[in-house]
């Protein structure tokens, strides 16, 4: 009895101390994160987080054409977005072109993509309340803006688990991220049409950038040969 | 007359050349027409001049981004054409705006166009594929053509930069035909090949191929790819295809005739019915409902004996027989008949001209009978090698039938062999008083068939029925009685007295 016992202690043990020996795999966290399956590729991690900025980057193409289609359809032809605070830099400077990025360490592109993301959630959570309120607002734009909000929440997580994982740091939460965001609240509706739109006509070019900054991470981590990059 | 048209002309040639002198004015404003960036990574803009004002004009072009004030000047004018500029990698931000200024300017004035709002990312067009061949690839079953492409040169789709797709179309080339065919698109995704399969044999077919960045706008379709199909690609097997259905077919039709037709005779080839005893004049339905009068009833046709007649006797049909004996069995049936406990006799009627096949007997008291009827119509193979047998297992050989009748006896055995002629025998006490058969009077023998049988005068001998009583025994001197009815043969139920 007792050596079957000892025995199967010790190649629980040796299966146990395994585990870290295999490289190149995230850890599960108490929270799940990319997956229900607790270790997963950082190769998976990153297509993954790619899928999602992709999925993103074309709902949001797909709402700005449709609310022009609304906006057309309710009679205001020309809404001029000033540069006013949604499309503004973000309190971090983000690389601009291509010889840019090229330039820009890995860390820097996590970042960046970071701060975007973070900075995204809460407004489009409110837009997509707000947008409940409108009348005659099409389901395929309500849907659209359901899914945005709600990938992008998922994106953050997986942006988290890949800091963790190629740059070794703790969780991050970037301070900052709330005072732009202001809380807007008016009762006039043109308004709140004009917010509305100027977030998603924002977000659209954000989400390219998270889009851009994630396939070339992917590039670099994944496929350093081939890649022109860098 | 003539000075009024000297005047004329004067007048009209010195206003043309006023005009001509005063067609000097500032330039007429120009007019940006797009801006294109053929892989996100740099760009270009054109426009179109306005008037010129008949004096040299010079066009400028300024641009400002987005959030800044400092305003800068096109960095190359000529790399892409006349009237453009080409803004490099160096100038090219993404996800900015750029406010973009034309300015035409002459010795007499400015003019400003219109200012234009521009984003990399959403003018983005690429140049179309190129290197586009098509072969066509033959094999046996499945032909295709297959179409391949490169991307183009200038987009940088192996860093992840880019992402394209791309998009082929076709369609054939009548050159007879006034009626346009239409353009087939098929989407290819990612690759850089697509194969079309089945195309019609003997059609020339044209291929082009476009691509997109992202999200951008599709490029323009490349330089056609011609192919011609060969002609001779399947006919035989086509042919041979068209045969084979069509003989499938007309077998099919014609088993679904003969079926048809010959329903009842192919199933019973197939399907050999079950014979089912009848007897003709009993009805089963009677027996499932019915008491046993009616039933009887029924079976009492005016040619049979009258039971009535001897209702006072108790009456029994003996035929008695042999069968180790060789019969003559054209037409007969052998019925054997066995009874277990009960052993009343029963009588059977038969009708065994009409329904050999079908007689059946009945045991109509409890008792078990087990029947056997062996139909032969015509034709019977050996005889039957039943040897009738009592229940001690001893054979039967004759009987004494004053003796049997009177008793009704148990595990009779009675083995019938109708003899499928007709006449009804009786035999009953008054008529074997006539046939003092046993041993006495043989006058009335005409035949021996065996030593068993004695055939009598009036009646033709066929065989013998034996009756078996267990409780006696026989006396083997005894012949069988005889009967054997011309038409059919049969033996009645004998009631016993208490019937």
């Amino acid at each position: 009895m007792k050596k079957t016992t000892v025995l199967q202690v010790c190649v629980a043990f040796v299966l146990c101390s395994l585990q870290p020996v295999t490289g190149s795999t995230v850890d599960c966290p108490d929270e799940d994160t990319a997956g229900t399956s607790c270790t997963i590729s950082l190769e998976k991690l990153l297509e993954r987080a790619v899928q999602h900025a992709e999925l993103i980057h074309h709902m949001s193409e797909e709402s700005k054409l449709l609310f022009d289609e609304m906006l057309n359809s309710f009679g205001v032809v020309n809404l001029h977005i000033s540069e006013g605070t949604m499309c503004s830099p973000k309190s971090v400077p983000v690389p601009m072109s291509k010889t840019e990025i090229q330039q820009i360490s890995d860390k820097w592109l996590l970042h960046s993509v970071l701060i975007l993301v973070q900075f995204w959630i809460n407004p489009l959570v409110d837009v997509q309340a707000s947008l409940m309120n409108y009348e005659n607002v099409p389901s395929a734009l309500l849907n659209r803006s359901k899914l945005m909000s709600s990938k992008i929440i998922s994106l953050e997580q997986g942006i988290l688990v890949l800091i963790r994982q190629i740059l070794g740091e703790g969780g991050l939460v970037l301070e900052g991220a709330e005072d732009t965001s202001d809380r807007f609240v008016s009762s006039d509706m043109l308004e709140t049409v004009r917010r509305d739109y100027s977030v998603i006509y924002c977000f659209r070019k954000d989400a390219h950038k998270i889009q851009t900054f994630l396939k070339l991470l992917k590039c670099r981590q994944i496929d350093k040969e081939n890649c022109s990059f860098f | 007359m003539w000075r009024d048209a000297e005047q004329a002309l004067t007048l009209m040639w010195l206003l043309s050349w006023i005009s001509h002198s005063m067609c000097h004015s500032s330039p007429g404003r120009p007019r940006i027409t797009r801006c294109r960036s053929p892989e996100k990574e740099t760009f270009t803009c054109w426009w179109e001049p306005g008037s010129t004002g008949g004096l040299p004009t010079s066009y400028q072009l300024y641009y400002r981004k987005e959030s800044s004030l400092e305003v800068f000047e096109c960095p190359d004018y000529h790399k892409a054409g006349n009237n453009s500029c080409y803004f490099d990698k160096r100038h090219t931000s993404i996800w900015i705006i750029y406010n973009i200024t034309v300015v035409a300017s002459n010795a007499l004035g400015k003019a400003y166009s219109e200012s234009v709002e521009v984003d990399v990312m959403d003018i983005v067009q690429p140049h179309p594929p190129e290197n586009v061949n098509v072969t066509f690839m033959q094999t046996t079953n499945s032909p295709y053509f297959l179409v391949q492409w490169q991307p183009p040169h200038d987009a940088d789709t192996r860093s992840g930069w880019v992402t394209i797709k791309y998009e082929v179309r076709l369609k054939i080339e009548n050159s007879g035909n006034e009626e346009d065919s239409n353009w087939e698109s098929y989407s290819a995704g990612k690759q850089l090949e697509f194969s079309i399969y089945s195309p019609q044999p003997g059609a020339n077919y044209i291929v082009q191929v476009r691509c997109k960045l992202d999200q951008g706008l599709w490029s323009e379709w490349s330089p056609s790819a011609f192919i011609q199909i060969p002609d001779n690609m399947s006919d035989t097997q086509n042919a041979f295809m068209i045969i084979a259905v069509t003989l499938m077919v007309i077998i099919f039709l014609l088993t679904a005739g003969v079926l048809t037709v010959k329903m009842k005779p192919v199933k019973h080839f197939f399907l050999p019915p079950v014979p089912e005893p009848k007897i003709s004049g009993l009805d089963t339905q009677l027996l499932k409902s019915g008491k046993a009068e009616d039933i009887f009833s029924a079976l009492i046709t005016p040619g049979y004996p009258q039971i009535a007649q001897r209702s006072d006797h108790q009456v029994e049909y003996l035929v008695v027989s042999d069968y180790d004996e060789e019969m003559d069995f054209n037409g007969k049936a052998h019925l054997e008949f066995q009874k277990g406990e009960n052993c009343l006799t029963d009588t059977i009627t038969l009708n065994s001209s009409q329904d050999v096949r079908t007689t059946l007997s009945e045991h109509v008291y409890s008792g078990a009978v087990s029947s056997q009827l062996s139909a032969t119509s015509g034709v019977l193979g050996e005889p039957q090698e039943l040897l009738p047998l009592d229940c001690n297992g001893l054979p039967v050989k004759a009987q004494d039938q004053n003796t049997q009748m009177s008793s009704g006896s148990k595990c009779e055995h009675v083995s019938i062999n109708p003899a499928g002629l007709m006449g009804y025998v009786e035999v009953d006490e008054e008529k074997r008083d006539q046939t003092p058969l046993v041993g006495e009077d043989y006058s009335m023998v005409t035949d021996v068939i065996s030593d068993k049988i004695l055939v009598l005068q009036d009646s033709i001998p066929k065989q013998g029925h034996k009756e078996v009583k267990c409780d006696k025994t026989f006396k083997a001197e005894e012949t069988g009685v005889v009967f054997e009815p011309l038409g059919y043969l049969e033996t009645l139920t004998t009631f016993s007295s208490g019937s």
